[in-house]
């Protein structure tokens, strides 16, 4: 950590106690369909009120600090009695097979998703007469790489996807920063048409932000990089005035890091009482994925100097060449 | 019979054009809905969906990056109400409009039909031209309120050009940049005592050769001009071009302020005054942009690179305001290459005015000309290259563009000074204080 200086120590303090705090309080953990569970098949498995389009968007608070639209957690927190009666004699599709790959070159590539469901297609088949059925992908994006949500409305328009959402920062136009951690969630429909032998392949394009440089922040600005490890659900702190958002190799790029995705099968019995619909949400506790990486070449803080000067002087040659060319010529 | 020749001549342009633009817009509907890349460009979709937002008794300031006129969405509310390509269609009819007008003004000038049929073929038949409007851009509708003004300047017709310039300040903003040449044309020498002004007719190209002795016609020191503008200031038709185009601009602001608030003021006003946009574009100030863009920019730097823009207006205004569709044609170049964000849709803010001048060049296309234009696209295509390099190929070519970015700021001072070393300096209107000076008209 780099610290410095009588009043900065004193909001490092005070930002640590606060931080400290936050991490122990239970609200923090709001992943109750995480895999963080694995293994425990009763807390993987969740409901939630027809009602409730997405699930993705508790993620978001939990990863950028968002509180202003935090769930009431009691709508999943406490979801074992919703679920009473309606998994039982229930057959599950579970997912035998998930792999994830980043396809494409440059600021505009595609996240592509392989899954295979493991059972028979029989039981796939007789699941999916019985149940409306859709694929949920949760995928939380690292800092620096944004999904167009009107792009990917594009695709709901098409019939790609079922539904798609987007959670966080979706601003387009502004370079990476601590605030861009965004997270998107695809729900795909599976039928027996669709879902040829069961084999699913899902496209997500995605775009990269301009990476940001290592710069130090004057004291009164603090960054706050939150690093939620996900697999073993441990909050590591670094209190720093130096914004490093991706390490940067000396040839000028930035390396981003996806995590692992999340999966989910949501399903419903095909007559609904509207009094009481309701998802079944089941964590299909997909292991984690190979690395994805992505290097986004960035601007070099090292040019800034002659950048800014010659191109000021550039503009006030080629202004008085016109104010010359309009005396002269 | 000559004129009836011209009117089918012109016709059947604008009926190529028409047909021309329709093709591409329902050629554009199709590769929207099959193909993975968009003909539309996004800008549109930003468009309809404010719109669309309005139809439901909504802002459309509720759609992310909508930074326009809440006039624009009413224009398209027939895009929710009847067909997601009425915008499209609209523009396309601006664009034809711009033809149109291109033609009216050369004719008021006594320009031959073979050269006014050029000059409009020169905008109708550029391919920036007609994918802008069928992409679904509103800029053929500013290009088009822009040309209908100075046909109203031309005409006398003072108050309808102020009523249009404060609504077009209001919609789209850089027309300000035409004020002070706007108010130095409706000076004392404006219009005589029929309150029509006299314009001066267009001459053959075997004068523009000879007659240099015309080429310093007007004020060149900066203390005669700020003495005529100053002394112009205070005529009648100034003020009231002044007063009547700022309360335009203030009423339609204060309605959308009252209507949808700061949003409105934020969004379509202030962004466009303050707006730093990091990302690569044209101008040689987006790579210095993107180094600063996290610790904000000093006073100074702001100073810094809004001077050159100043200066290079302040010179032309000084030189050629009298010659207005000359004066506005170098002032939106200079406009767009100097400005901190430049992409290509702002092309067409000079295209428009292009063919107004040509008549008055003595450059020839062999080779001149196309020099010029091979100047100015070659180094465009120059910076795109890279540009494709950084954002498609992924590569760390940032040095690289941004020096793409300085020789296309080169190219555009060297077509600058071509056009001015090649231009018939010729006032727009006959200064009404000297009688009996109006110029005979030789043709070809």
């Amino acid at each position: 950590m780099a610290v410095a200086g009588g009043p900065c120590l004193l909001a490092v303090a005070l930002a640590a106690a606060w931080i400290s705090t936050a991490s122990s309080s239970p609200d923090q953990a709001s992943f109750n369909y995480s895999t963080a569970q694995a293994g425990t098949s009763q807390k993987s498995i969740n409901c939630m009120p027809c009602s409730r389009k997405y699930v993705g968007d508790e993620y978001l608070d939990a990863l950028t600090g968002q509180h202003a639209h935090h769930r009431d957690l009691s709508e999943m927190s406490d979801s074992t009695e919703l679920c009473k009666g309606i998994t039982d004699d229930v057959e599950v599709p579970a997912l035998s097979e998930l792999r994830r790959q980043l396809v494409g070159e440059g600021s505009h590539r595609r996240l592509v998703y392989s899954l295979k469901f493991g059972a028979c297609q029989d039981a796939m088949v007789n699941f999916l007469d019985g149940h409306d059925a859709h694929l949920v992908i949760v995928e939380k994006l690292p800092n620096g790489v944004f999904a167009d949500p009107f792009e990917l409305q594009h695709f709901v328009e098409r019939k790609v996807f079922l539904d798609v959402a987007v959670f966080g920062d979706t601003n387009l136009e502004l370079p990476s920063a601590l605030s861009n951690r965004s997270a998107v969630e695809i729900h795909f429909d599976l039928r027996p048409s669709t879902s040829s032998n069961f084999n699913i392949v899902i496209d997500l394009p995605l775009h990269a932000r301009y990476p940001v440089r290592s710069y130090k922040l004057p004291c009164y600005r603090y960054a706050v990089i939150l690093k939620i490890l996900y697999a073993n659900r441990a909050f590591r702190f670094a209190l720093s005035r130096e914004v490093i958002v991706q390490p940067l190799d000396a040839s000028g790029y930035a390396t981003v890091e996806f995590d692992s995705p999340d999966l989910f099968l949501r399903y419903r019995k095909k007559e609904i009482q509207s009094d009481s619909c309701l998802w079944v949400l089941k964590n299909l506790e997909a292991a984690p994925v190979e690395k994805t990486a992505w290097r986004i070449p960035c601007g070099d803080e090292a040019h800034v100097g002659f950048v800014s000067s010659i191109t000021f002087l550039s503009a006030l040659v080629c202004s008085m060449s016109i104010v010359l060319g309009t005396l002269i010529l | 019979m000559a004129s009836a020749a011209a009117a089918v001549t012109l016709r059947r342009v604008l009926l190529a054009s028409a047909a021309l633009r329709l093709a591409l817009v329902v050629f554009g509907e199709w590769q929207d809905a099959h193909l993975e890349v968009r003909y539309t460009d996004v800008d549109y979709l930003v468009f309809s969906d404010a719109a669309a937002s309005v139809a439901a008794g909504g802002s459309p300031f509720a759609r992310a990056t909508y930074r326009y006129s809440p006039l624009l969405a009413y224009l398209l509310l027939p895009n929710s109400l009847l067909h997601a390509a009425w915008g499209k269609l609209l523009f396309s009819a601006a664009d034809l409009l711009v033809g149109l007008f291109i033609d009216t003004i050369l004719k008021l000038r006594g320009i031959p039909e073979k050269m006014r049929m050029w000059s409009v073929i020169a905008w109708l038949f550029n391919p920036f031209t007609f994918t802008i409007g069928t992409r679904g851009n509103c800029e053929p509708i500013v290009c088009a309120v822009m040309l209908w003004i100075l046909i109203c300047l031309m005409k006398g017709r003072v108050m309808q050009a102020a009523f249009w310039y404060g609504l077009i300040v209001h919609f789209r903003i850089y027309p300000i940049i035409y004020v002070i040449p706007f108010v130095i044309v409706l000076g004392k020498s404006y219009a005589g005592v029929s309150g029509r002004p006299t314009l001066t007719i267009w001459r053959s190209e075997k004068h523009l050769q000879n007659d240099r002795g015309s080429q310093r016609e007007g004020p060149t020191s900066f203390l005669a001009t700020l003495w005529d503008f100053l002394s112009n200031f205070i005529t009648r038709k100034a003020i009231l071009f002044g007063l009547l185009s700022g309360s335009m601009f203030f009423a339609w602001t204060g309605v959308f302020f009252y209507l949808y608030g700061w949003d409105f003021l934020n969004e379509a006003l202030l962004y466009h005054l303050t707006r730093t946009d990091p990302r690569h574009n044209f101008s040689i100030y987006f790579y210095h942009i993107y180094l600063h863009h996290q610790q904000g920019f000093s006073s100074i730097q702001r100073l810094a690179s809004f001077l050159p823009q100043l200066i290079v207006q302040l010179a032309l205004i000084t030189r050629f305001s009298r010659d207005l569709p000359f004066c506005m044609f170098l002032q939106t170049v200079a406009f767009v290459a100097f400005n901190k964000v430049m992409t290509a849709q702002y092309f067409v803010w000079f295209f428009c005015l292009l063919p107004l001048i040509l008549s008055w060049s003595s450059m020839k296309l062999k080779w001149k000309g196309l020099a010029c234009m091979l100047v100015w696209m070659g180094s465009q295509l120059h910076w795109l290259m890279w540009a494709y390099l950084l954002e498609f190929k992924g590569r760390n070519v940032f040095v690289q563009l941004w020096v793409a970015g300085l020789v296309f700021l080169a190219a555009n001072t060297f077509v600058m000074l071509m056009v001015i070393k090649h231009h018939k300096y010729t006032p727009l209107f006959l200064s009404s204080v000297k009688p009996g000076s109006k110029v005979a008209t030789k043709k070809d």
